[in-house]
């Protein structure tokens, strides 16, 4: 394998930055609050950037990346659930397994909330709820536009399971977004 | 095309991984079934509404970290 140049050390971390959004958006999406998301995010670049000699130019860098973050909010997952002291990540795996449609949280003022802000709200809540292989492939489809092929190199798991986890995903969002349907169905931009 | 058909690879044509010659068998059959025609606008909306609400910039911080991670 060639070792990267330094001119092409600096196109490949000019690359990977680009991506900073987007796998901000999936590392929430996976530890559901801001302060770990960040820390995953950060873990991963350095992962990523240490690991630039075994990258090739012209390999999908993107889903690379996204295989590394999903990689390391794994790890991290195994190691919390093996030290006793209780963490996000514990908790949020064993919210995911909640299914019952989306209640607004008491104390919300429905005057006061834009709908979109509502719908985005419940939403995130939604997907908060499926477990989190079926989250990771919604996710990587339609919040990231990945193909399937993408998504099996990152998820490491054959085409026709990520085909059956975003229709099976879906299939759980919509039934716990039941109340938008009318507005899913007339307001479209 | 039978609506057990377009049913069972709706999911794929909403999210674009069938082929051309799929992707016209399943639009001729929306032109004239309402009930998929339904069902194929309210997975549309829903992957639009998911990929429309849910991006969220990363904070100035966390790029600025992250830009120092670089070689220089
Ligand atoms: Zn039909």
């Amino acid at each position: 394998m060639k070792h990267l140049q330094p001119p092409q050390r600096k196109q490949f971390e000019d690359e990977v930055v680009q991506y900073l959004d987007g796998l901000y958006c999936y590392a929430l999406h996976l530890t559901r609050n801001d302060e770990d998301a960040c820390d995953l995010v950060q873990e991963t670049y350095a992962r990523a950037f240490r690991a630039y000699e075994q990258y090739q130019l012209g390999t999908n860098a993107r889903a690379w990346l996204f295989a590394i973050l999903r990689n390391t909010f794994l790890n991290r997952l195994r190691k919390a659930r093996r030290n006793p002291v209780r963490t996000h990540f514990e908790e949020q795996e064993e919210l995911s397994s909640a299914m019952e449609p989306v209640e607004p949280p008491l104390g919300t003022d429905p005057e006061t909330e834009t709908i979109r802000d509502e719908m985005r709200r419940d939403i995130r809540k939604a997907l908060s709820r499926i477990p989190e292989s079926f989250r990771s492939a919604v996710v990587l489809c339609d919040v990231e536009g990945f193909s399937y092929k993408e998504i099996s190199s990152i998820l490491g798991v054959p085409i026709g399971t990520v085909r059956s986890r975003i229709h099976r995903g879906r299939a759980m969002l919509q039934k716990m977004l039941e109340k938008w349907h009318d507005d899913m169905a007339e307001d479209s931009p | 095309m039978t609506c057990r058909e377009v049913a069972e690879v709706l999911h794929d044509y909403v999210s674009g991984e069938l082929d051309d010659s799929e992707n016209g068998e399943i639009f001729r059959h929306l032109q004239n079934c309402e009930s998929c025609r339904a069902k194929a606008r309210q997975m549309q909306e829903l992957r639009t509404r998911i990929r429309d609400l849910l991006r969220t910039p990363a904070p100035g911080h966390l790029r600025a970290r992250v830009l120092s991670l670089r070689s220089e």
